[in-house]
């Protein structure tokens, strides 16, 4: 059961949200973001997907972990902020259903992580048509059960279906109605799913050869989440900071460990690993492909690779 | 690259020094601009050379040397022999120390006219200040490690001394400008068709030029790992004309360039 929100009352609908709590929302300026709203009226659900994920409310590129004090380490236990993303879409709320996989439901539970979390109520809005012609979501089996509210927009007022009891109580006010409503149709589609086949395919190459390594693919990905930890210290070195920073499997750097050995070295290997993660290994492993179907990856590479009609053409 | 294992029975601080040939000194003022934390740092090292801030400076025997600049003349190859010599460990700080930077522009062009347009008069370039074709100082003596920037970050400088005082192995950013640029946010200059080097360019700048909206010009030289060609075919997708591009590569580290395989002269 969802309610019906009028489109005259929207914009107070999204004031009252903004009184709860920091209110993040897409905003279009030379283009469209997730940030801080300062005024209900400049956000904007019409200027495609934002550029960045919300990942980043949840897993920052850059946070410390530890602090380092006269040579011994302190947690931080900072509660982290109220917030309310809103204007979320699908693609990237299963994004977060797939690192809470991993930061939540794994061997380990990731504190930082989880408190944000705690502290974040995700609105959604339903695309009615996909924001760009690089969407591919439609094969990659999204859930809308991941967030707490989603918006799905009709002609004179908005569906918002329930999804969780913290988001329930923002519109309990507002009246109830049943409605069935589809997620996005997207024309692209990733056609395979199994490349264990194709591991060793020559057609890897073709795209690889165009890869620059810039590592966009991997920052603008929904879930890519991989880091790498080092302590900043001061020149001193007794006070400092042991800091997370997300790392990119793009990078040479990235598998180089002790002794200065790297196990992939070539853009090739690099390339490929990255596909086979999100479509094929997390798929083994936790019974879900990691890739949500946004196609950011698509979209802001500098050479355009389109693994999906890799995949589904040169693949045979 | 050189043991580090150097200071790891002394328990004696350090002795450090930061010398200076042809340049503009940018990159010393980098390392005198940390304030604070060059105060924290000088109770954790001997600073018994620093030519720019100091009187009274010693000649001899450092544990670490970092120097700023390139050769363009004899003076500079002698004393950068010199101090090769006195140093355990010697770090190139800055691109004209690491590529040849600016200066390092003449070897593109006519000698004798870039000469005779800078000086009017010529007689004083004899002896020791008897111009060499400009080059990185990897090209005359070894160098032990490098830290491009034009300037270096402050954050290089901090990051390599908070590692040789932990006794382990220094690292520089190691990756290209595109990843603080996407991870602040910033509107792709490659993708709105301008002449970003961004790519193929050693970042760890936070994107100071694309965040400003000025194409990445490539001050920290190119990553070792870049695919140059597919940049340069971007760069001529956008339309960017060649010469433009050419221009751009020998600005800072053309020599680097042309050992990773690039035309241009």
């Amino acid at each position: 059961m969802g309610r019906v929100l009028k489109k005259e009352d929207y914009k107070s609908f999204l004031q009252k949200l903004k009184k709860e709590a920091e209110l993040i929302a897409p905003v279009t300026t030379d283009m469209t973001r997730f940030q801080v709203v300062d005024n209900v009226d400049d956000i904007d659900l019409n200027g495609g997907n934002p550029f960045f994920p919300i990942k980043k409310y949840f897993l920052p590129n850059e946070e410390p972990l530890l602090i380092i004090k006269n040579g011994l380490t302190k947690e931080i236990k900072q509660k982290p902020k109220k917030r309310i993303i809103f204007g979320a879409r699908l693609c990237d709320i299963n994004g977060i259903a797939i690192m809470d996989k991993l930061f939540l439901d794994h061997d380990y539970i990731d504190e930082k992580y989880a408190r944000r979390r705690d502290n974040t109520i995700v609105i959604g809005v339903n695309c009615l048509a996909p924001p760009s012609e690089y969407c591919f979501c439609s094969s990659m089996n999204l859930q809308k059960d991941n967030c707490d509210l989603l918006l799905h927009e009709r002609e004179t007022d908005y569906y918002i279906d329930v999804l969780s009891e913290k988001g329930a109580k923002f519109i309990k006010h507002l009246p109830e109605e049943e409605f069935y409503y589809s997620l996005p149709q997207t024309e692209k589609r990733l056609g395979k799913k199994d490349l264990w086949p194709y591991f060793a395919d020559k057609h890897w190459e073709k795209d690889s050869d165009l890869c620059v390594s810039c590592q966009r693919c991997t920052i603008l990905c929904p879930t890519c989440y991989c880091f790498d930890m080092y302590d900043k210290v001061n020149p001193g070195t007794k006070n400092g900071e042991r800091m997370r920073n997300i790392d990119s499997c793009h990078s040479k750097d990235f598998t180089e460990v002790a002794g200065g050995h790297v196990f992939r070295d070539t853009r090739l290997k690099r390339y490929r690993h990255r596909v086979l993660h999100k479509v094929q290994f997390f798929e083994d492993k936790f019974k879900r492909s990691m890739c949500t179907g946004c196609g950011r990856c698509i979209e802001y590479c500098h050479s355009k690779i389109d693994f999906v009609t890799t995949i589904n053409e040169d693949f045979k | 690259m050189s043991s580090l294992s150097i200071f790891k029975k002394e328990k004696k601080k350090p002795r450090v020094a930061i010398h200076s040939i042809t340049g503009c000194a940018g990159c010393q003022l980098v390392i005198y601009f940390i304030r604070d934390k060059l105060l924290e740092l000088l109770g954790e090292i001997n600073l018994v050379a620093a030519p720019m801030i100091k009187g009274k400076n010693e000649k001899g025997s450092y544990d670490i040397c970092f120097v700023e600049g390139m050769v363009a003349c004899q003076k500079d190859f002698d004393e950068l022999k010199k101090w090769r010599e006195q140093s355990k460990f010697l770090v190139a700080w800055g691109t004209c120390a690491t590529h040849g930077n600016v200066p390092g522009i003449k070897i593109y062009m006519d000698k004798e006219g870039v000469e005779n347009r800078v000086y009017k008069d010529k007689s004083h370039l004899d002896g020791d200040k008897r111009p060499v074709v400009p080059s990185p100082i990897k090209e005359c003596v070894k160098v032990d490690y490098e830290i491009s920037g034009c300037p270096p970050e402050e954050i290089e400088f901090l990051r390599m001394m908070q590692r040789f005082l932990m006794n382990v192995k220094p690292v520089v950013y190691n990756e290209p400008v595109c990843v603080e640029c996407t991870q602040r946010e910033i509107k792709c200059l490659l993708e709105d068709e301008k002449e970003c080097l961004g790519p193929m360019i050693r970042g760890g700048c936070n994107a100071l030029c694309p965040a400003v909206n000025h194409a990445c010009t490539g001050c920290h030289g190119p990553l070792e790992d870049a695919n140059i060609p597919q940049v340069l075919k971007l760069l001529e997708e956008n339309g960017i004309p060649k010469e433009l591009v050419k221009q751009r590569l020998q600005k800072y580290a053309g020599p680097e360039f042309e050992k990773l395989g690039v035309k241009i002269r």
